[in-house]
């Protein structure tokens, strides 16, 4: 990480010249105002409230811009090199600020318990920047140290913003709702399944998004346009943050820990901006303090170092998410296709259990209501029945800390299918359950695989909380819109069952400008 | 309209702007030099000087049938609602396109009258080097134009009037069904105290351009939150293109002002100077203009507060006001349809046999049954006395069809009448006995003159929305 190296760099020069009153650097902005006709900034000494307040911000924003908890080094150095996918880049840049404890209740997932991590932290900052004053007593000013924490915090920053709005701007976060979520009432989904849904229902929204998070993070990039991307990334975030808490969607925290450290980083000029904007005073000294590195070699290094990391987090992360999407591995979709030329909504014209004809009726819980093929392999139907609802409503950042105790509320800590599709296994009994998370059971999605040649499929319930059900069924096509299914129910009935194909559309799909009347 | 311009020449309209602007003037401070301005610059600031002024005084008839139309006495905020965001139109909105570039046909007007405007403004004036005055002037109109559309859309969130929760039709309505705008206010009209937070920040960042030295911080908002508003305009056809790229035109124009001595600061990190046309109100007639708009604007912000409010509190607009029968809200199993004689089974293809009923907390009943739906494609925005006109929860849906009925409680009859705009010659008249708590059996003529009996059964349902927000559920 160039943070990190960063970091170890300017410790090591702190130890050296922290209190030699930074004559290089007085010199270079003597120099430079010179130049400029500006007169020369006073490099008069901070009062101790702001050194106070400074150390308790330096330490703040150092304990949560550094990765502390093992399993995010476990994850980095044992990536496999040759199977790197887009959720390695990801992992790399949502990491969460320091999981001292996890309250595993309702309000410590989705409430404001959520937050004691980022308090308790605080309250250490809070306690390292007394100490440090106690021990601290000569150094007028921090001009180096709050340069190279800005540069930490900045860093951490864009990337982290970058990582999330990629996944917007190559639409997978929020995917355009499937066929069986077509057919299901709105008051059968979860909030943070209709609040992802309303965004995934338009791909330019989306896309949009993303570049609303994407366009902070460069700007955060480069130091002369860094505090105008922070005060953009602090707004846009803390509306994901209200967002969050106003849809149960789990990632609020993250959200405000992002809006923390962009008005951390804007804060640095807001006190001049105030003075420019609303006192309507002139500005005097608008020179920053920058590092002077005089040492070729060390020039040399840093650009090397800012090279190589940008090219990694940006265009190759890019490049990455660009892959994924173009290539199958949406992580909210599977990748199988499915049975040829089937996509569609069915009528079930025809029921029979254990060779009795059952009629149609929305309150029997074994007769299917209707059939939806998808696009790719899975089969929905719709009975009078419940089912333990899969909470896997698209993948976000970890709750790290072992948080198996958490599945049952939140099942985020996932990212099966990349290791499923790592393994060689079929991906879409992994994340990709998304088509059935959040969802009322009374719609049964399957997983299928296809024996084209036997005419058989092989069906197993893709909810996590049911994947013991599985049935076989025999298929056969008498003309192009009839299906007839025969075999074993995952209740080890025989079915016989028609479907015919409705020709139904869509308004949501249609939109608002068609030249359809009736639906 | 400068000083070079003789008044042997002067046209009416100059004899008449002259000394307007010379008043205009009067907010220099002593020994304030404007700097002067490129070519370009004023060539630029004439022509949005004309655009801007030409669409927010208006100049067509229309904006004063509808001001005289007020009643006053009966004031209702959607009266201050629609006058505020009101623009010139030269053609009636309601003949042009509703979506798509179109929209902005007005617009496109106002542009050449305005180029028009710009190149005789220049053939009359070729001294004049710098506008800073009128500048400040044109900022101030925008700024209250601005605040006082973020006025109106801000209380209608705050008190969430713009989105209502969806009614148990809405959402035992199939996410299909929907439009996109429709699932997008519905997705918002779930979470109200979201809504109220993004009024609360659109009523912030009025605010903010109240205060000249904030406008700044406004303009960030604005470009935050509310440019998000525009752009969902534009991807999900809600229907306010206009208005919503009118708020973030404005706004950006408003920055222009900002960005050089930003650009100067943050990025040049150059010494910047502040604005130094800071207006001085020592002229009487300017001062009281001053002191009546402030006022005028804070009145304004009260009495559409109050409005909006009330309404909220005692009859949003959106939701019809009659109290559905007594002890009837809820979804009903159809269990059992005779149609002249004939019993129907329960069937999901059959187009006369009802599938389910809902009851809504007002005077409306819905209907599931395989017949198509003409969507209302308006935005269900217009206010409507009577609660048949009342018509957001059926426009940009389909999925079911919309009864309003009237209920004799005496007799136990109810005469209903489709709410559908397209259907609305469909009217059925049922009598009703409730023999307990779950039961509603209908008995009657329906819309094709055909006799039916059907046998409403509650259904007891938890849902997803509900309960399984946070917790592990079996449902």
């Amino acid at each position: 990480m160039k943070v990190v190296a960063g970091l170890l760099k300017f410790k090591h020069m702190s130890n050296t010249t922290i209190n030699l009153a930074l004559p290089a650097e007085a010199k270079a902005l003597k120099q430079q105002a010179a130049i400029n006709g500006a007169p020369v900034s006073p490099l008069a000494p901070w009062t101790p409230a702001a050194k106070l307040a400074f150390r308790i911000g330096f330490l703040y924003m150092l304990f949560l811009c550094i990765p502390t908890y093992p399993k995010f080094y476990e994850h980095l150095f044992g990536l496999q090199w040759g199977k790197i996918t887009y959720h390695d880049f990801q992992s790399v840049v949502a990491f969460w600020p320091p999981q001292i404890i996890l309250i595993e209740s309702e309000e410590g997932v989705f409430g404001l318990l959520n937050y004691i991590n980022l308090i308790l932290v605080f309250a250490a900052a809070v306690v390292g920047g007394l100490i440090w004053t106690l021990l601290d007593k000569k150094t007028p000013r921090y001009d180096k140290l709050y340069y190279w924490i800005r540069v930490l915090a900045r860093y951490r920053l864009a990337y982290g913003m970058i990582g999330w709005g990629l996944k917007k701007a190559f639409p997978m976060q929020m995917v355009y709702p499937t066929m069986g979520m077509l057919n299901t009432p709105f008051v059968d989904m979860a909030e943070k399944k209709l609040y992802w849904s309303h965004v995934g229902v338009s791909f330019g929204y989306t896309i949009f998004l993303g570049f609303a998070e994407i366009i902070p993070g460069l700007l955060l990039l480069h130091r002369k346009t860094a505090v105008l991307g922070a005060a953009l990334a602090a707004v846009v975030t803390f509306n994901i943050c209200i967002a969050n808490h106003a849809y149960d969607a789990g990632v609020a925290v993250p959200a405000a820990y992002f809006a923390i450290i962009g008005t951390y980083i804007a804060w640095f000029e807001l006190p001049k901006i105030w003075k420019l904007v609303v006192q309507e005073k002139d500005i005097t000294w608008a020179k920053r303090y920058y590092p002077v590195f005089p040492q070729r070699w060390k020039r040399n290094l840093r650009t090397a170092i800012k090279i190589t990391f940008n090219f990694i987090f940006v265009p190759l992360a890019a490049a990455m998410w660009a892959y994924g999407f173009f290539n199958g591995n949406n992580y909210n979709i599977p990748s199988t296709p499915g049975l040829e030329e089937v996509k569609g909504t069915y009528n079930v014209t025809e029921f029979r259990l254990n060779n009795k004809w059952v009629p149609f009726n929305p309150g029997d819980s074994i007769r299917w209501q209707d059939a939806i093929f998808e696009n790719w392999s899975t089969l929905s139907y719709k009975v009078n029945r419940g089912a333990i609802a899969d909470r896997m409503i698209g993948y976000s950042p970890l709750r790290v800390k072992d948080d198996k105790k958490n599945n049952k509320l939140n099942q985020v800590n996932t990212q099966d299918s990349d290791q499923l599709a790592k393994q060689k296994k079929n991906r879409d009994l992994g994340v990709t359950r998304w088509e059935v998370g959040g969802m009322a059971g009374d719609r049964r999605y399957f997983f299928y695989t296809a024996d084209t040649v036997k005419k058989v499929l092989y069906l197993q319930n893709k909810n996590k909380n049911h994947d013991d059900e599985t049935q076989v069924l025999h298929y056969s096509m008498p003309t192009p819109n009839r299906i007839i299914l025969t075999g074993l129910n995952e209740f080890r009935d025989s079915i016989y069952v028609v479907l015919d194909r409705t020709d139904k559309k869509y308004p949501l799909v249609e939109g608002r400008q068609t030249t359809i009347k009736a639906f | 309209m400068s000083e070079s311009v003789s008044f042997q020449s002067a046209t009416p309209f100059e004899r008449w702007f002259q000394p307007v602007n010379s008043r205009l003037q009067k907010i220099v401070q002593p020994g304030y030099k404007g700097k002067e301005w490129k070519a370009a610059e004023v060539i630029l600031f004439r022509f949005f000087f004309i655009f801007f002024l030409l669409l927010i005084f208006p100049v067509d008839w229309k904006f004063y049938r509808e001001l005289w139309g007020i009643n006053w006495a009966h004031l209702h905020f959607h009266d201050l609602f629609r006058l505020s965001k009101y623009q010139t139109q030269f053609i009636a909105q309601e003949k042009l396109p509703a979506y798509g570039v179109g929209v902005f046909t007005n617009w496109g007007i106002a542009i050449l009258v305005a180029a028009a405007g710009t190149a005789l403004w220049t053939k009359l004036d070729k001294t004049k080097k710098e506008y800073n005055v009128l500048y400040y002037w044109l900022r101030v109109v925008l700024r209250y134009k601005l605040a006082i559309i973020l006025i109106t859309y801000g209380f209608i969130k705050l008190f969430p009037l713009q989105m209502p929760y969806p009614s148990l039709s809405n959402l035992q309505t199939n996410y299909g069904d929907y439009f996109p705008w429709k699932i997008y206010f519905q997705t918002t009209g779930i979470a109200p105290k979201y809504q109220s937070f993004l009024g609360f920040v659109e009523i912030l960042a009025a605010f903010l351009l109240f205060y000249r030295k904030t406008v700044t911080f406004g303009v960030g908002l604005i470009f935050g939150f509310i440019g998000n508003v525009a752009v969902v305009n534009a991807f999900y056809d809600v229907g306010e293109l206009i208005t919503s790229t009118f708020i973030v035109l404005v706004a950006s124009f408003l920055f222009i002002y900002d960005i050089p001595r930003l650009w100067h600061f943050l990025v040049q990190e150059l010494p910047t100077k502040a604005n130094k046309l800071v207006p001085n109100f020592s002229d009487k007639k300017l001062k009281t203009a001053r002191t009546t708009l402030r006022v005028a604007f804070l009145l304004f912000v009260v009495l559409f507060a109050y409005k909006t409010f009330d309404n909220y509190t005692n009859d949003p607009y959106k939701v019809p006001k009659t109290a559905g029968l007594h002890d009837s809200y809820g979804l009903y199993n159809v269990k059992e349809f005779i149609l002249n004689n004939d019993t129907i089974p329960y069937s999901n293809t059959d187009p006369n046999r009802w599938q389910d009923v809902i009851f809504e907390k007002w005077s409306t009943l819905t209907i599931k049954v395989n017949r198509p739906v003409k969507i209302d494609f308006s935005s269900g925005e217009k206010v409507a006395e009577k609660d048949i006109d009342r018509n957001y929860e059926l426009a940009g849906l389909a999925g079911r069809h919309y009864f309003y009925y009237d209920a004799d409680t005496v007799n136990h009859t109810l005469a209903l009448q489709n709410k559908n705009i397209h259907h609305r010659n469909e009217k059925l008249s049922l009598q009703y006995t409730i023999p307990n708590d779950s039961t509603i059996i209908l008995n009657g003529i329906n819309e094709n003159s055909d006799s039916i009996h059907v046998v409403l059964n509650r259904i007891n349902k938890k849902y997803m929305m509900f309960e399984g927000r946070r917790r592990p559920v079996k449902i």
